[in-house]
């Protein structure tokens, strides 16, 4: 998989957002992550509501709402994003990069025909591609996912939810991007359409070698589809690697937490995170995850741990280095803020 | 004589009307009806965590407000310790609401903004004349401990924005208890909240049950949570209950095809059994048109005649057949094939442009040899003036037979023949 091409690097990136009515404080939604999605690989992004996961896909959509502010390295299909401009984000989002919401309907245009969507949004991209042509390249995509071509003709209202993923997903792959990123794909939709679309963005990754970012709080899905597997805990990385080691066997304790705490038909006892996830505005010092985490150390609610490596992903904990290379704690003076 | 159930549905039905377009409406004609529930009978005993497991216009949500009497049923009883809550007039229903509570899926639509938390638990109380201002108070402060928020103090005064998702549903659930209810409808009380929150609610819901005696009607989607939770569960799909019985019954052995598709559908958390399912194709179709006798054939891997096939499965068999064709052969078959007229039954395919309807018998004999169910139940295929007519047979309703411990509403077990009689 390290050979194959890494259509989606981050490194450093950070994001953040102002803060209404205090200019000066900023609340970082992402804070100083790196991530690689290859060609052809699936990788799950997953945390909780609040954790920036959603804001990582925005920015790697250059989708960020006003007021947002971006910094680090960002390169999607080979080019450096952070810094573009809004002409050159709009063309790499349907040629390179394309984005798959939780609700499809919002994202339709209801005044216009399926078709008349497709070829409006491919000639858009590619002006010497005739009507016809078009015509014809949504109907192949829309066999593809299951849709039968004649129902090309119909409005947006006339399909059920899971067909309007599908046409959604259609409108996201019919230019051949590299980089699909989907956000929440699954979370509207009934538990048999769930897995019909789960099948679909797998496919996409094998048969079109595209690299697909599922962001989710469903670990069952990503336990589905994924290769590999980062989790996001206020705003950091704290896991990444296989979904066999991140999710068979948990390094960051936050990670076994939330893993042990989803429900399936083998558990016995229900399992939970004592506290609840810090406020982004002024997360807790060192490791953000200390005041929750049960195998906390002095070093803990001080110094931030690095990224270890660990099998064949990395954890960013501290159980997790050395006892000698850790530093060394002074005694806490007073009591913290 | 024994006591009777605590909680007896029997045959409920309940029907919504859509309104019908407005030529029709001037016309004077009424649009159509809907049976979001249609012909439901389950039993819950005291203390009990039943479930009501289905996807998004399963009827589930209908069923749970149709016991409480939040929408009046159609027709059909709900038994509430051996008398129909349904024959009541609303003021003799009135005490009886007072034992009957709901907790809804969204605690942000649930909770007033506009009221503080102290607020919302009291009302209830001082609406039906239980306690006076400072009393009801006083006894929402004691709600709120049991519940986990802590101290009362902070919660009384704080309003639905000052809390986090799942302190949210928690002050949902006590002002759901606050009347001192018997039984609790829950619909899809943790769908909305993230994996941590999610088990802290449910231990919750636990502990209430075992120290207030409460029962529980458990509406959700998710298989794995009702897993967990239900004692016993029944299987909705498109207003009728496909399956029931104890949990353990139908989780060790998962006998309608429905079930099992949804069981096969399940995302597994451990990758390592990853399996290679089988995912069922299509989504639940519209409650205004249902199909015929089953309704879940049009999609059932294993269905087979009396299921209820009808002409317009066919045309759909076809259309999805022709979306996994390579374009040539889609190209040609399309051709072929002129208009198609499906009435009930009977489906009249004319030759397309050129072509020729012995061919038009030929592809339709091919299709029910090699074809998936909806062929397959194919009767006769005949040629009558230039049109190819072909039938399929009636089929029944399949009613619930008693398969060890559990109901099954499904033609792979005939009625008389109760036990693994599996056709396939």
């Amino acid at each position: 998989m390290s050979d194959a091409e890494r259509v989606l690097e981050a490194s450093g990136l950070r994001v953040w957002y102002a803060m209404p009515g205090r200019a000066e404080r900023r609340l970082v939604a992402v804070d100083g992550i790196d991530l690689v999605v290859h060609a052809g690989e699936c990788l799950g992004l997953v945390g909780e509501s609040g954790s920036g996961k959603s804001s990582l896909g925005r920015a790697v959509l250059g989708l960020l709402p006003e007021g947002a502010g971006e910094e680090g390295e960002l390169r999607v299909a080979g080019s450096q994003t952070i810094g573009m401009s809004a002409a050159e984000l709009q063309k790499l989002r349907g040629e390179k990069v394309s984005l798959i919401f939780q609700e499809p309907m919002g994202r339709l245009d209801p005044l216009m025909r399926v078709e008349d969507q497709f070829v409006e949004m491919i000639r858009a991209h590619r002006h010497g591609i005739s009507r016809a042509r078009a015509r014809r390249m949504c109907h192949e995509t829309l066999a593809s996912l299951g849709i039968p071509p004649r129902r090309a003709r119909q409005w947006p209202h006339e399909f059920s939810g899971g067909m309007r993923q599908r046409i959604m997903i259609g409108l996201g792959i019919v230019l051949r991007p590299r980089l699909v990123v989907a956000d929440e794909p699954t979370t509207a939709l009934d538990t048999l359409v769930q897995a019909q679309i789960l099948d679909i963005l797998r496919r996409l990754a094998d048969e079109q070698q595209i690299a697909v970012l599922l962001i989710t709080h469903n670990i069952g899905a990503v336990a589905e589809i994924c290769d590999r597997v980062a989790v996001m805990y206020a705003a950091k990385v704290v896991e990444v690697g296989s979904v066999e080691q991140v999710l068979g066997a948990p390094a960051h304790p936050y990670t076994q937490g939330l893993v042990s705490s989803v429900i399936h038909l083998d558990t016995e006892e229900l399992s939970s995170i004592p506290g609840s996830p810090p406020d982004l505005a002024a997360p807790p010092p060192g490791c953000r995850f200390h005041p929750r985490c049960p195998y906390v150390m002095d070093v803990c609610s001080s110094v931030e741990p690095p990224a270890v490596a660990v099998g064949d992903g990395a954890a960013a904990c501290w159980l997790h280095v050395p006892e000698a290379s850790r530093p060394t704690m002074a005694p806490p003076r007073g009591t913290p803020p | 004589m024994s006591s009777p159930s605590f909680l007896r549905v029997e045959d409920l039905r309940t029907t919504y009307h859509l309104s019908g377009s407005f030529a029709s409406r001037l016309a004077g004609r009424p649009g159509a009806s809907i049976a979001a529930v249609d012909g439901v009978s389950l039993t819950v005993e005291r203390g009990a965590t039943y479930g009501v497991i289905g996807e998004s216009g399963s009827g589930k949500t209908t069923l749970g407000r149709s016991i409480l009497r939040l929408v009046e049923p159609a027709s059909g009883r709900v038994m509430l310790d051996g008398l129909d809550i349904l024959a009541l007039r609303p003021r003799d229903f009135r005490p009886y609401r007072r034992r009957m509570q709901i907790i809804f899926q969204d605690p942000q639509a649930a909770l007033s903004p506009a009221m503080t938390v102290g607020s919302a638990l009291s009302h209830p109380l001082i609406i039906h004349g239980l306690a006076g201002r400072d009393e009801a108070r006083r006894r929402a402060g004691e709600m709120l401990e049991r519940v986990g928020l802590e101290p009362a103090g902070r919660f009384l005064n704080a309003y639905p924005t000052d809390l986090s998702g799942g302190q949210k549903q928690r002050a949902v659930i006590a002002r759901s208890l606050m009347l001192g209810p018997e039984l609790v409808v829950a619909d899809e009380p943790v769908s909305m909240l993230d994996a941590s929150v999610r088990t802290k609610i449910l231990s919750l819901l636990a502990d209430l049950q075992r120290s207030l005696g409460l029962t529980y009607v458990f509406i959700t989607h998710d298989l794995a949570t009702a897993h967990f939770v239900c004692d016993s569960l029944a299987i909705m799909y498109l207003g009728k209950i496909v399956e029931q019985g104890p949990a353990r019954a139908v989780y060790a052995e998962p006998r309608h095809p429905y079930t099992r598709a949804l069981l096969a559908a399940l995302p597994r958390p451990d990758p390592s059994r990853r399996p290679s399912r089988e995912i069922i194709g299509g989504e639940i179709p519209d409650a205004a048109a249902p199909p015929a006798h089953c309704r879940f054939h049009p999609r059932c891997p294993r269905a087979f005649a009396p299921c209820g096939f009808e002409a317009r499965d066919l045309v759909d068999a076809l259309e999805a057949r022709w979306t996994g064709l390579g374009e040539e052969a889609f190209a040609s078959e399309r051709a072929l094939l002129g208009r198609m007229a499906p009435h009930g039954r009977t489906l009249i395919v004319m030759p397309g442009r050129g072509g020729r309807l012995e061919d038009v018998v030929q592809l339709l004999e091919r299709l029910r040899e090699e074809g998936g169910p909806a062929f397959r139940t194919i009767q006769s295929i005949t040629s009558e003036r230039g049109m190819a007519v072909v039938e399929v047979p009636p089929g029944r309703d399949p009613e619930p037979v008693a398969v060890e411990g559990t109901l099954v509403a499904c033609h792979l077990y005939p009625e008389g023949a109760a036990g693994s009689n599996d056709r396939h």
